[in-house]
């Protein structure tokens, strides 16, 4: 066959007869997909960016600790370990998971995706798990590098490593449990404000804010208690004596500050002593009430996140 | 100029974004109502610390003027509709003025009327060493206030910026603002020189250092605030018109 | 109105019936569809968006049943790996490439990775968008994103796919090369298409059956021939005398109605034809054309839709 101005010779349309493998791929998929779009895999530099800087900048903290009691031994006064890297970096936490988390379920929404997902072998919930766990694994992977830097770097550190391990490997489950209680709070929250909202720019800004303004809130509430311990960057206080709303209650208005949640329950974890704000005020609590608070933070989220998919018109 | 700040100030005003940024504004005065009330006191540093930094200066101010912002021109791109104003035959810096005004406008007004009724109310009940009447608390109002517009124009010139250059202009605000100003500079005090929530402390401190004792220690010369936040304003509101003049409009 | 078939049965509505609140979209709704290209014709509101939505499980009956293939998709799930669809609205994200957004697709339909990036090369060269494959879907073209939502559907290699308004904002060319698309993945792809459109340009050149809705009905459904086929009217077109012919006409006893610049006479034998001619002669008309016509599916529409 001789073809005048070398067209492409079309092979002819090939049914596909390979394996096929339903539900459970598509789960999968939808699981890659989600990690990948949050780390910026398979897209522009632009989309990259974001992710790495706030990697690094989780990162870090283990790193300067790591190379600070190298320095100065394990037993330095005032040193961060284990039990206090997740308050460190619960900040920095909050910001990535706010910034990142909207990209999941967002742009589905505005260009429209989401309908192709819900006409193939996929269930608004099965949907729903994959993005969750895909932002889940990814903030786990976060925090728990971090951790293990820390364990290799006071490995190393210490004077006879072999004992340091003997002696503190407890620590590391400790802070695989610690790692997911974080990650799981601060995985459904963000994803939560996400279904209410098109733009990934406004969830990211109510997320932060709802975490950044809460604790200037509970500092007010609570300002009795504090004015004793650790006030921030303040002078100390004037007013030594408690107040009738803030004396009484400030244990419970303690609660408020949404970025501790996790980190009241990281502390029961650890048996270290937790000195940050308000973590005085709430470990006058039944270990009971933070737990539960936890959970209805985390379970309150989650159910709205699937409640508001459940009703999703398209 | 005076139409295009209409329409600006129209699109600002949708009912949500209105409503969202109500509502904390609000919360400055009603935690201040309430404290002052129940407690029958409330200290300087307490409510400086508290209600005017953490919450007004290091909350509220940077995340209403981002929201309003980088949707001057945000929104502009993702309707397409910027391709309208650039084609009128207007100088550029005409189309950015009446952006920021704006964006000053509506959050300046919203936040000003927060911080100031706040100070009025915190400052009656005030007891402790720096025991207000009237007079002080008039200037100590003053001094928010005029410190609040300082914040709202920087940061409003600096944001209007972020909205035209990048679609995710407010993930980067989110990081400026609550890595560089909030954690970082709790680290490296120098980051107060080059950072908005600095200067707006610098300039509370320095029109009225009697009440504003608390913040003492952590604020930059007052000159220096002045000159920082003037110079921010004019290189951002300058790298705006130029990037608008420069880019292709879609 | 049930068209049946025996032909083994891709859809089958079954008192089909979907409301919204007070609005009903859908009204007990009975009809099949069979391997081949089914139209679905209507104008917007007929509750075209809504039948499909509901084949695909995408919404819930409120009466009634939507079947693919003697199953639910509504509630088997598994049912749907074997089903395509292409939205009418925008549903491609900016910032992947082709390739890359239809090795995904491939995998939620159930493709293992490996095969699902060759599935998407070559869905990706049956659609003619083999060289653009790595760029951005947010550079694309109207008419080439147009391609890709009609090779997401394709992707899995369904037995059925469900295309909604699938020429939508297209310019003429670029609605000539779609529905060239359409024809060949029923014609050589040997997948069952349901199409659905408000212009019956679309549907005539393409289909073997169509349906009509309009008002959340079905007001016809057979196959397309049945559609076109002659009727009894003749139509003849003048140049001139146009009214003289009428006249001339109704002498012999021929009663003529006038549509444009046509006489349109009812058929009644062979003879009639010589009455015609004596007519057009005497009225000296300049004949242009004499033909019966054939009812287009214009007519059908516009029956509908009136």
């Amino acid at each position: 066959m001789i073809e005048a101005q070398g067209e492409v010779f079309d092979l002819g349309y090939k049914h596909y007869d390979g394996p096929r493998e339903g539900r459970m791929r598509a789960r999968k998929a939808i699981w890659i997909n989600g990690v990948r779009t949050a780390l910026g895999i398979g897209r522009g530099w632009g989309s990259k960016v974001l992710p790495g800087l706030l990697f690094v900048a989780v990162m870090l903290p283990a790193l300067v600790i790591s190379l600070v009691a190298s320095q100065v031994g394990l037993l330095a006064q005032g040193l961060p370990g284990h039990a206090g890297y997740y308050q460190m970096v619960s900040t920095l936490l909050i910001i990535f998971s706010a910034i990142i988390a909207p990209e999941l379920l967002c742009p589905d929404r505005r260009d429209g995706v989401i309908s192709l997902y819900l006409v193939r072998p996929l269930t608004t919930t099965d949907y729903l798990v994959g993005r969750w766990s895909a932002f889940l694994s990814v903030t786990l992977a976060l925090v728990y590098l971090g951790q293990t830097v820390l364990f290799i770097g006071f490995v190393l550190a210490a004077d006879e490593p072999g004992n340091y391990i003997l002696d503190n490997w407890l620590n590391v489950p400790r802070f695989l449990l610690a790692g997911l209680v974080v990650a799981i709070f601060t995985t459904t929250i963000p994803l939560a404000v996400s279904s209410f909202t098109n733009r990934r720019a406004y969830a990211a800004a109510f997320v932060i804010g709802l975490f950044i303004i809460s604790v200037p809130i509970t500092g007010v509430l609570t300002i009795c208690e504090n004015s004793h311990g650790t006030q921030q960057g303040g002078l100390g206080s004037e007013s030594g004596q408690c107040k009738p709303l803030t004396g009484k209650a400030a244990k419970w208005f303690a609660l408020l500050n949404v970025g501790g949640v996790p980190i009241h329950v990281n502390d029961m974890i650890f048996p270290e002593e937790n000195t940050s704000e308000f973590a005085n005020l709430v470990d006058e609590l039944p270990d009971v009430v933070p737990v539960a608070w936890y959970l209805l933070l985390t379970a309150g989220p989650g159910f709205v996140l699937w409640w508001r998919y459940r009703r999703i018109r398209i | 100029m005076e139409p295009l700040l209409r329409l600006s100030l129209r699109q600002l005003a949708s009912r949500s974004r209105l409503l969202l940024i109500l509502l904390l504004a609000a919360l400055p005065v009603a935690l201040t109502a309430l404290i002052s009330n129940v407690e029958g006191k409330f200290s300087n540093s307490e409510f400086i610390n508290h209600i005017l930094d953490g919450l007004l200066i290091a909350g509220i101010l940077p995340i209403v003027t981002m929201v309003l912002a980088t949707s001057a021109f945000g929104n502009e791109m993702e309707d397409r509709t910027l391709s309208y104003l650039v084609l009128k035959p207007v100088r550029r810096w005409l189309i950015v003025l009446p952006k920021l005004l704006a964006s000053i406008i509506v959050g300046g007004l919203v936040l000003i009327a927060s911080g100031v009724i706040a100070t009025r109310l915190g400052a009656s009940s005030i007891v402790g060493a720096t025991v207000l009447v009237l007079d002080g608390s008039l200037q100590a109002a003053l001094a928010v206030g005029v410190a609040l517009f300082a914040g709202v124009v920087t940061y409003t010139a600096i944001f209007t910026w972020a909205g035209l250059v990048s679609t995710r202009a407010i993930a980067f605000a989110l990081i400026y603002v609550f890595l560089w100003e909030g954690l970082i500079s709790t680290f490296f005090g120098g980051v107060r020189y080059l950072s908005v929530r600095g200067y707006t402390l610098a300039i509370l401190h320095g029109m009225d250092d009697e009440t504003f004792a608390p913040l003492k220690d952590r604020v930059i010369e007052f000159p220096a605030a002045l000159v920082g936040a003037a110079v921010i304003t004019t290189v951002f509101f300058w790298l705006t018109v130029r990037h608008l003049r420069r880019m292709d409009v879609p | 109105m049930v068209y049946t078939s025996p032909m083994p049965l891709l859809l089958e509505a079954k008192g089909l019936t979907k409301r919204y609140g007070a609005t009903i979209a859908l009204d007990d709704v009975n009809f099949q569809v069979v391997e081949g290209i089914t139209g679905l014709l209507g104008p917007n509101g007929a509750g075209k968006s809504t039948a499909i939505k509901l084949f695909l499980g995408l919404l819930e009956p409120t009466a009634g049943s939507a079947e693919v293939m003697g199953q639910r998709p509504y509630e088997s799930v598994e049912s749907r790996a074997h089903l395509g669809y292409m939205p009418e609205h925008d549903c491609l994200p900016a910032s992947i490439t082709a390739a890359e957004f239809l090795t995904h697709m491939a995998q939620v339909s159930g493709i293992p990775p490996a095969y699902a990036r060759t599935r998407a090369a070559d869905i990706l060269r049956h659609v003619g968008l083999d060289e653009e494959r790595y760029r951005s879907i947010g550079e694309y073209s109207t008419g080439m994103k147009q391609r890709v939502k009609l090779a997401q559907a394709l992707v899995h290699d369904p037995d059925l796919v469900l295309l909604d308004e699938p020429t939508a904002g297209l310019d003429p060319g670029g609605r000539e090369e779609m529905l060239g698309l359409i024809r060949r993945t029923g014609r050589e792809f040997g997948i069952s298409i349901l199409l659905s459109s408000h212009l019956m340009g679309d549907v005539e050149g393409i289909c073997d059956r169509i349906i009509v809705l309009d008002g959340g009905r079905v007001t016809e459904a057979g196959a397309v021939s049945l559609f076109t086929q002659e009727t009894q009217t003749l139509c003849i077109e003048v140049d001139d005398h146009l009214e003289e012919l009428v006249t001339a006409l109704a002498k012999r006893g021929i009663r003529a109605t006038v549509e444009g610049f046509s006489a349109v006479v009812e058929r009644e034998s062979e003879e009639q034809y010589d009455a015609i001619r004596d007519a057009i002669v005497e009225a000296d008309a300049r004949l242009r054309r004499l033909a019966p016509r054939r009812h287009r599916l214009t007519e059908i529409f516009r029956r509908t839709s009136t």
